[in-house]
């Protein structure tokens, strides 16, 4: 088996975010304080925390949009999601204006030209856990009006499972849900599930014994594990370990049907690329986790062509260029 | 097609992750152009926080280009690119972002403290807002008032010679197109656009620049020119300018001077002794015409040709001239060919008949060396008699074997063997004849033998050869043996190797 190591190392680099994590936390930052200039929001105990894939460092390229929690100690359910929901997205609109759009249960704002988003939304206590807002506003006068959540167990289960297993002495758990998502954002794109779903299936994918001491290693029987658990999800329901319920809203079953089928094909060609030699396997690892804004997230290796086959490096094996003289024509 | 043309995929993509890990991103979809941070060494020459990589078809061959705004310096244009390498540079530093980053730091460090002679370029309209790598102005730097004083302007005159070549005199009427020259004895860099232009004259000459920017004419021509001095030399800035409905519009020409000292940058390293010498070439035929050409070329000062043949169109296969020339002497062609690209060389033609001795030791008197080119053994064998007894050096070119062999032989006043007497002394080699086949292309209606079977690469190989030990003999070097032979078609032993033959059969 080849680890392709540098090839993975170049992948995780092309679908990181880059620079846009460090403008998530200034924005973040900002937000804030916009919130805690809120009277009614501070007296309702307001304290903001970065949630979703960029608080877990799982979000990948481009990593357009940023969510923030607003949680209010001092509500419990009982408040009414329209008078919070009001007083929050006044609160940003009198500051942001017109970079303030009101979503159904949340505020967008546009940072750096509208490249970028925060999404703020606000958050009731359920003493155990938190509650926000159904994602439809009709329900808000009933029962089922605040839907239970709880992002930061989800973020200290996502550390814990990264400090499990290791590659080259780094948690291998992120890495590998980014990997996961890139593949899935390359192969289903708009189609659900959506991204979450898909790092809940690596999180049990990981639960349920992982081993393995590269990217490639790992990643096919997560591949394999995902297929299977989105072959299952009709009759056995993603848990979400957070909550310790089922993952809600549950996705379409015709779009978890089509996702299996494409999840079970990409696993046979991360088996295959396992047995592989250097380049066939490395053109196997570029077709799965397929391209970016940035291009192919899987380099070639060095005397590889893109498809598979071995060429005569030019940059390894002239490292420095010719030292011949100057030629004229 | 905007995917980018690579030979080496894999080191394009290492390279560009190594952009994004620096905070790089791609601005187009073919992952062509790359903003991201400006690299630290530039922070102190300009306020720009960003850059821009443009990756060229031809990686990793090619660098890609660098655009940085705000820099003032040489060797970055109006638009910002930097230039880091010569074009054709083998080096393939830019292959990694760390070899990008050396070469930034050797290149700030140079605008620091000024660049070397090795970087010297003479390319003042590449700084200008607007201009044109392909529109030229010719001109001839000598017809300006020299020397050059500080502050001096003066009045020029222009035509269009191509709708994209414009050439300009100070002196001479040549067109209708009017325009200034100004000369500034230096100026710290090209001026990047008209005020710049103005802002780099003296006071006295600003005054004579508005005036004449005040009575241009609507929709006509004008050329500004500019002129100081630059990295050891003189730099033109040729700015032309045309008012339209009110507003003035520039395109800096890219210059393009003609003189002599200009045009014998590419002479080569042997002008200079060349400029002195005087030849004779006898024959101005397919060998002929193009060995004077490259004579002339190289930077002999005279030359005088002698052939009274005509020009056949089946000629100019392999002579030097073109259709154009049919029915025109040979030699007239050939020498107006000559002083076409080497206006420095003095060429004069001689038609009478050759055959005389007396004849003959007049026309090779004077002259440093004679060649003879007409393939004719028997006047080879006469000239070589009237050279030795007129104590004057002779080199003789000829094509044997149907262009499978070319041939030159040198006799030296009293340092070599007389070609004459070589072919029964047996020190020398010996090509014997081959089959008629292989001498003779076929029959030409009109002509009085039969065609020669050699190539226009044989006949321009056995000229370069002959123009080659030339040279050797007129800069006084003696490198070459007083006979080489150039296997051009392996025949039998001692030809049977493609290459040279050199010295004699048995040495003495």
């Amino acid at each position: 088996m080849v680890s392709l190591a540098g090839s993975f190392d170049d992948a995780l680099a092309r679908i990181a975010v880059g620079a846009r994590q460090e403008l998530a936390q200034r924005a973040h930052k900002e937000v804030r304080s916009v919130l805690e200039g809120s009277t009614a929001l501070k007296d309702w105990g307001i304290d903001t925390i970065l949630i979703g894939s960029y608080a877990r460092t799982t979000s990948i390229y481009p990593g357009k949009d940023v969510d923030v929690f607003s949680k209010l100690a001092k509500l419990s359910t009982d408040a009414s999601p329209a008078e919070v929901f009001k007083t929050l997205s006044e609160a940003l609109t009198a500051h942001y204006e017109e970079r303030a759009e009101k979503q159904r249960r949340s505020v967008k704002i546009a940072f750096d030209d509208g490249q970028f988003c925060v999404d703020v939304v606000p958050a009731v206590s359920t003493g155990i856990h938190w509650a926000i807002p159904n994602r439809d506003p009709a329900t808000w006068s009933s029962d089922g009006r605040w839907i239970e959540t709880d992002p930061e167990r989800l973020s200290s289960l996502t550390v814990q499972c990264n400090d499990k297993l290791k590659v080259a002495g780094q948690g291998a758990y992120v890495p590998t849900v980014k990997l996961v998502r890139q593949i899935r954002e390359c192969h289903l794109g708009d189609k659900g599930p959506g991204g979450l779903y898909f790092e809940l299936m690596t999180y049990w994918a990981f639960q349920s014994g992982m081993y393995g001491t590269c990217f490639a290693e790992i990643l096919a029987p997560t591949l394999r594990s995902i297929a299977g658990q989105l072959s299952n999800a009709s009759s056995i329901p993603l848990i979400d370990p957070a909550l310790s319920q089922p993952f809600s809203p549950c996705p379409d079953s015709g779009d978890l049907e089509k996702a299996a089928e494409k999840f079970d094909e990409l696993a046979g060609m991360a088996e295959q690329a396992l047995d592989a030699e250097k380049c066939p396997a490395a053109a196997l690892w570029r077709r799965i986790l397929g391209k970016n804004g940035r291009g192919w997230c899987f380099t070639l290796p060095d005397g590889c062509d893109e498809t598979g086959k071995e060429i005569g490096p030019v940059v390894s094996v002239r490292s420095q260029g010719s030292s011949e003289a100057r030629g004229f024509g | 097609m905007d995917d980018i043309g690579t030979v080496d995929k894999p080191s394009l993509e290492r390279f560009q992750t190594e952009l994004i890990k620096a905070g790089f991103e791609p601005v187009n979809e073919g992952l062509r152009m790359w903003r991201g941070p400006i690299l630290e060494p530039f922070r102190e020459l300009t306020e720009a926080t960003a850059m821009l990589l443009v990756f060229q078809d031809g990686w990793p061959f090619r660098p890609p280009q660098l655009f940085v705004q705000g820099l003032t310096s040489e060797h970055v244009n109006t638009v910002g690119e930097v230039c880091l390498w010569r074009p054709g540079d083998n080096g393939l530093e830019w292959t990694s972002l760390a070899g990008l980053v050396h070469r930034v730091e050797e290149w700030c460090k140079r605008v620091r403290e000024s660049f070397g002679p090795e970087d010297a370029a003479l390319d003042a309209h590449r700084y200008f807002r607007g201009f044109k790598d392909d529109s030229l102005a010719v001109f001839d730097l000598s017809e300006f008032k020299q020397p050059f004083i500080n502050g001096r302007f003066g009045n020029l005159y222009a035509s269009r010679q191509h709708p994209n070549v414009i050439a300009f005199s100070p002196v001479n009427r040549i067109g209708p197109i009017e325009g200034r020259w100004y000369y500034r004895s230096s100026l710290p860099l090209p001026p990047s656009d008209l005020d710049a232009f103005r802002s780099s004259l003296t006071s006295t000459q600003q005054r004579n620049f508005d005036r004449f920017i005040k009575d241009l004419h609507d929709r006509s021509e004008h050329l500004l020119v500019l002129i100081w001095n630059r990295a050891g030399s003189t730099d033109v800035l040729i700015v032309k300018i045309a008012r339209d409905k009110g507003e003035l519009g520039t395109l800096a020409l890219a210059a393009a001077p003609n003189d002599e000292r200009t045009l014998k940058l590419r002479a080569g390293p042997d002008a200079a002794t060349l400029a002195t010498r005087r030849v004779v070439v006898f024959g101005a035929g397919a060998i002929g015409s193009h060995l004077t050409l490259a004579l002339g070329k190289s930077g002999v000062g005279y030359i005088k040709l002698i052939d009274d043949d005509v020009l056949r169109p089946a000629n100019f296969v392999r002579h030097v001239a073109s259709s154009t020339a049919v029915g025109c002497k040979k030699a007239e062609v050939v020498a107006s060919l000559v002083k076409l690209s080497a206006p420095w060389a003095s060429v004069d033609v001689d038609q009478s008949s050759p055959w005389h001795p007396q004849r003959l030791a007049n026309l090779i008197d004077g002259c440093d060396l004679a060649v003879e080119t007409t393939g004719l053994s028997s006047f080879t064998e006469l000239l070589s008699i009237v050279s030795e007894q007129n104590s004057s050096n002779l080199i003789s070119v000829a094509l044997y074997r149907g262009g499978a062999l070319a041939r030159v032989r040198r006799q030296l006043a009293g340092k070599d063997v007389p070609i004459y007497t070589r072919t029964s002394s047996g020190r020398y080699r010996v090509i014997p004849p081959g089959e008629n086949e292989e001498e003779i292309a076929g029959l030409e209606q009109g002509c009085s033998s039969p065609v020669n079977n050699a190539s226009p690469v044989a006949v321009e190989t056995a000229a370069c050869l002959a123009a080659s030990v030339a040279i050797d003999s007129l800069a006084q070097r003696y490198l070459y043996d007083d006979e080489t032979i150039q296997v051009l078609r392996p025949l039998d032993e001692p030809f049977n190797r493609l290459g040279y033959l050199s010295g004699h059969v048995v040495e003495t």
